[in-house]
C-alpha cells in the first residue's frame, strides 16, 4: 500500500488533500509544519510526499531538501502543491528538486491523475 | 642717406680738429694726444671684445663673437703699439719707432683678412669652430706669436715704415692689400645686408671704410688719423652692440609681449566663454568684473552690477550671514570650493548654484580682491530629484508586484478549499447528490472558477501595466495558429450552434510574434464572439490579410452587436456594457483590456466595428517581422 505524507499548514486544505488521497485508496499522514514533517519522515518511510511551500517554520523547499538528504528518500517522489502560481513558479519548484507541481486551487481530477502516477 | 652725410660731417670735423691740433700743439705734446687717442681705440676694441664675449651666452651670435675675438687681437696689439713709443717706459725690449710701427702694422694686417672672413660668418653657423674656448685660444696664440715677432725679430721683418722713415716699399704693398681686403669685405657685407636685412651691419661697414681712410692718411696726418680711427672703432662697436645687446633684448621684449598677449587672450577667452559665472570683486565685496555667463545665470548685465555690492545683489536675506562669513574667510586667504547654495536671479527666482570663492592675489602676494566661480546647478538638482523620484517609483513597482504575488497566493489558498471540496462532492465520493444539490455544487464551482479567472486577469493586467511582461517572439505559421485556436473552441461553438470559418491570405505564411500571447488574444476575441452570439446561432469568421508590413486579423460574428454609445467602453477595464451583462454572460471585464495591452505590446492596434443587433467585428494588427524585440518589455 502506498503511504503518503502531506505537509500543509491550512487545516481545510489539509483535510481536502487527505480526503482526495484516501479517495484513491492510498494511506496518508499529515504534518502541519516543516519540522514535524522531517520528524515524521524519520519514523516512517513514505512512498510519496505532498509539500505545501508556505509553511509557518520554514519553506517547503527547505523541508523537502532536509527529507531528501536522508538516504532512504533519495528517490522518493515529492509534489509541490502550492498557491504560488505566478509565471515561473512551476519552473522554480521543479528546479529545486520537486518531481511534480500542482497549483492551488487544485483541480481534483488533475490532482488524482498525478497521484495515480506514483502508485507503489 | 642722411646718416652718411652726418658720418661724413663727423669725419670731416675730426679731420679738421686733428689738423689744427697737429698745427698748433707743440711737438712734444703731440705724443700725449696720440697716446690718448690710441688708448681710446684700445678701450673701444676691448669693449667690443668684452661685450660680444659676455653676451654670447644669451645672444648666441657667432658672427659677433668672431669679430669680438678679432678685436681682442687688434686691441692688445694696439695696446702694445702704444707702449712701444719711444716716449713710453721700456716695454720688454727697448722702444723704437720701428717697434711701435711693427705692432701697428700687425694689427692692421690681422684686422683686414679677419674682417673679410667675418662676412661669411652668420649668427648660427660654424658652431664647432666658433665657440669661446676655441676662439680665445687662437686669439692668445696669435697675439703671442705676433708680439714675439715684433719684439725680438722686427729687424728681420721687411722694412716697417714709420712716420719718420716715410713711404716705403712694404707700405706701398701692405696698404693697398689691406685696403682692398676691407673694401671688398665691405662690398660683400653690403650684398649680405641686402639679402638678409641685417641692417645693424651697416655701421660695421661704415666703421671699416673709415678705418681704411684713417690708414691711408696716417702717414701724412697722424693726429687726424688717430682721431678718425677712434670714430671708426666706435661705429664698429655700435654695430656689434646692436647685434649682441639690443637685438636680443628686443627679441626678449617681443616674446614677452607675445606671451603676455597670449596669456591675456587665454584669460579673456576663458572669461568670456566659460559656462560658469566668473565674478571678480574688491575687498569690499563690490563687483569689478562680470562675465557673460554671469549675465546669463543671474540676469544682470555687467553695467548693472559693476561697483555694486555682490551679496546684496545675489544672496537671499536668510543666507547673508553665512555669505559674510565666507567673504571674511576668503579675504583672510581661506577660499571655499564648490559650496552648494542658493542665489537670487534678477527676476527674484531662486537658482541652485555651486559657489567657489578664492582670494585674488597681486604680484606682491597681497590679497586685493575675490574671484568667484559660480555654476548654475538647477538642472543638475532637478535631474537628481528626478532620479530619486524614479528610484522611488521603481521601488513602488517592486513593492506592488510583491504585493500582487502575495495577494494571488492568499486568494488562491481559501479558493482551494472551496473548489476542491465542491469538486470532491461532485465525484460523489461522499455519497450521491440529488439534482438540486448537484446544481448548487455546480454554481459554487462556477463562481469559484470565475473568481480564479478574475485573480489571474488582474495579475496579468497589472503586470502588463507595470511593463513587467516580456514577449517571447518566435516565427510561426499564422494560418496554423488560427486553426489551432479555432479547434480549441470547436466544441463550445457547436453548443452555440455556430459555424466557424477561416479565411487566409496566401501572402501571409508566417509571423514573428509571441505565440502564446497571440493565441490568448484570439481566444479572448473568439470567446466573446461565442458568448455574445444569438440563441439561434450564426457564424464566426476569422480573416487574416496582409496590409503593408502588418498582419491584419479580424474576428467577425453575427451576434447581438454593440450599441453605438457603448463602443468607447469596450477596451476599458471592468466596463461590461450593462450591469446585467456580467450576470448574464460571465467574464471578468478585463479580457479586452488585456487584449489591447497584448496587441500594443507587439506594436499593433486593435479596434471594433459593430451594428447593434447584427454583429461585431474585432480587428487587430501585428507586425509581420519583428524588429529584434525579442525579450523587449
Amino acid at each position: 500500500m502506498t503511504i503518503v505524507l502531506v505537509v500543509e499548514d491550512n487545516k481545510m486544505n489539509m483535510e481536502l488533500e487527505l480526503e482526495i488521497i484516501e479517495a484513491i485508496g492510498y494511506s496518508v499522514h499529515g504534518a502541519e509544519d516543516g519540522n514535524k514533517a522531517v520528524e515524521m519522515a524519520q519514523k516512517e518511510t513514505y512512498d510519496l510526499i505532498i509539500m505545501d511551500i508556505e509553511l509557518p517554520d520554514m519553506n517547503g523547499i527547505e523541508a523537502a531538501r532536509m527529507i531528501r538528504d536522508r538516504p532512504e528518500y533519495k528517490n522518493t517522489p515529492m509534489i509541490a502543491v502550492t498557491a504560488f502560481a505566478m509565471k515561473g513558479d512551476r519552473e522554480r519548484f521543479l528546479a529545486s528538486g520537486f518531481n511534480d507541481y500542482v497549483e492551488k486551487p487544485i483541480d481534483v481530477q488533475v490532482f488524482m491523475k498525478i497521484l495515480g502516477k506514483y502508485k507503489k | 642717406m642722411k646718416r652718411i652725410y652726418k658720418i661724413l660731417a663727423v669725419i670731416a670735423l675730426l679731420f679738421v680738429a686733428g689738423y689744427f691740433l697737429d698745427k698748433f700743439i707743440p711737438e712734444g705734446q703731440k705724443n700725449f694726444i696720440e697716446g690718448i687717442a690710441e688708448l681710446l681705440t684700445v678701450f673701444v676694441s676691448l669693449s667690443i671684445f668684452a661685450m660680444t664675449w659676455f653676451t654670447y651666452g644669451k645672444s648666441k651670435d657667432n658672427h659677433a663673437l668672431f669679430l669680438g675675438a678679432a678685436f681682442l687681437i687688434i686691441g692688445i696689439l694696439d695696446f702694445f703699439h702704444t707702449f712701444s713709443y719711444p716716449f713710453m717706459p721700456e716695454f720688454i725690449t727697448p722702444n723704437t719707432p720701428e717697434k711701435a710701427a711693427g705692432f701697428w702694422y700687425m694689427a692692421r694686417l690681422v684686422s683686414a683678412p679677419l674682417f673679410l672672413v667675418s662676412v661669411f660668418i652668420y649668427k648660427d653657423n660654424f658652431p664647432k669652430l666658433i665657440n669661446r674656448a676655441y676662439l680665445f685660444t687662437l686669439a692668445i696664440l696669435l697675439i703671442f706669436s705676433l708680439s714675439v715677432l715684433v719684439l725680438f725679430f722686427h729687424e728681420h721683418l721687411p722694412v716697417i715704415p714709420t712716420p719718420e722713415s716715410g713711404i716705403s716699399t712694404a707700405r706701398m704693398i701692405a696698404l693697398p692689400i689691406t685696403s682692398f681686403l676691407i673694401l671688398y669685405g665691405s662690398y660683400l657685407y653690403t650684398k649680405r645686408v641686402q639679402k638678409t636685412g641685417e641692417k645693424y651691419l651697416t655701421s660695421l661697414i661704415y666703421g671699416f671704410i673709415i678705418l681704411v681712410f684713417s690708414d691711408i692718411i696716417y702717414f701724412n696726418y697722424e693726429i687726424p688719423a688717430h682721431l678718425i680711427k677712434v670714430a671708426a672703432f666706435y661705429f664698429i662697436f655700435l654695430s656689434l652692440y646692436k647685434s649682441s645687446v639690443d637685438l636680443p633684448y628686443e627679441l626678449l621684449a617681443i616674446s614677452e609681449e607675445k606671451l603676455r598677449r597670449a596669456a591675456e587672450e587665454n584669460y579673456k577667452n576663458l572669461f568670456d566663454n566659460a559656462n560658469d559665472a566668473i565674478i571678480i570683486e574688491d575687498l569690499q565685496d563690490r563687483v569689478t568684473s562680470w562675465n557673460k555667463s554671469a549675465e546669463k545665470i543671474f540676469g544682470f548685465s555687467a553695467q548693472e552690477v559693476i561697483g555694486k555690492n555682490l551679496s546684496e545683489l545675489l544672496v537671499p536675506p536668510q543666507l547673508l550671514e553665512e555669505r559674510q562669513q565666507q567673504v571674511n574667510d576668503a579675504v583672510a586667504g581661506r577660499g571655499i570650493s564648490g559650496i552648494e547654495t542658493i542665489c537670487m536671479h534678477k527676476d527674484g527666482t531662486k537658482i541652485d548654484v555651486s559657489f567657489t570663492i578664492s582670494p585674488l592675489i597681486d604680484g606682491d602676494g597681497r590679497i586685493v580682491g575675490l574671484t568667484s566661480i559660480v555654476r548654475d546647478i538647477t538642472d543638475h538638482k532637478k535631474a537628481e530629484e528626478l532620479r530619486i523620484e524614479t528610484e522611488r517609483l521603481i521601488l513602488t513597482n517592486q513593492t506592488k508586484s510583491e504585493f500582487l504575488a502575495m495577494m494571488s497566493h492568499e486568494l488562491r489558498t481559501p479558493l482551494n478549499a472551496v473548489l476542491g471540496f465542491s469538486e470532491l462532492l461532485k465525484t460523489k465520493y461522499a455519497g450521491e447528490l440529488n439534482d438540486k444539490q448537484e446544481k448548487y455544487v455546480d454554481n459554487v464551482i462556477s463562481g469559484g472558477r470565475h473568481l480564479l479567472n478574475l485573480i489571474q486577469h488582474i495579475l496579468d493586467f497589472t503586470q502588463m501595466e507595470a511593463g513587467q511582461v516580456k514577449l517571447n517572439i518566435e516565427r510561426f505559421s499564422l494560418p496554423g495558429a488560427i486553426n489551432d485556436s479555432l479547434n480549441h473552441i470547436k466544441m463550445d461553438a457547436q453548443k452555440h450552434n455556430l459555424i466557424l470559418r477561416q479565411e487566409n491570405d496566401p501572402e501571409i505564411e508566417s509571423i514573428d510574434a509571441d505565440r502564446m500571447k497571440f493565441e490568448e488574444i484570439l481566444f479572448t476575441l473568439l470567446s466573446n464572439a461565442l458568448k455574445f452570439s444569438k440563441p439561434q446561432g450564426g457564424e464566426v469568421i476569422v480573416r487574416a490579410k496582409k496590409v503593408k508590413d502588418m498582419a491584419q486579423i479580424s474576428v467577425s460574428d453575427t451576434g447581438i452587436g454593440v450599441k453605438e454609445e457603448d463602443m468607447g467602453k469596450l477596451f476599458r477595464t471592468f466596463q461590461q456594457l450593462d450591469t446585467g451583462t456580467s450576470r448574464k454572460y460571465g467574464g471578468t471585464g478585463l479580457g479586452l483590456a488585456i487584449t489591447k495591452q497584448l496587441v500594443e505590446l507587439h506594436g499593433g492596434t486593435v479596434w471594433a466595428e459593430s451594428k447593434y443587433g447584427e454583429g461585431t467585428t474585432f480587428t487587430f494588427t501585428l507586425p509581420l517581422k519583428s524588429n529584434k524585440n525579442e525579450g523587449k518589455q
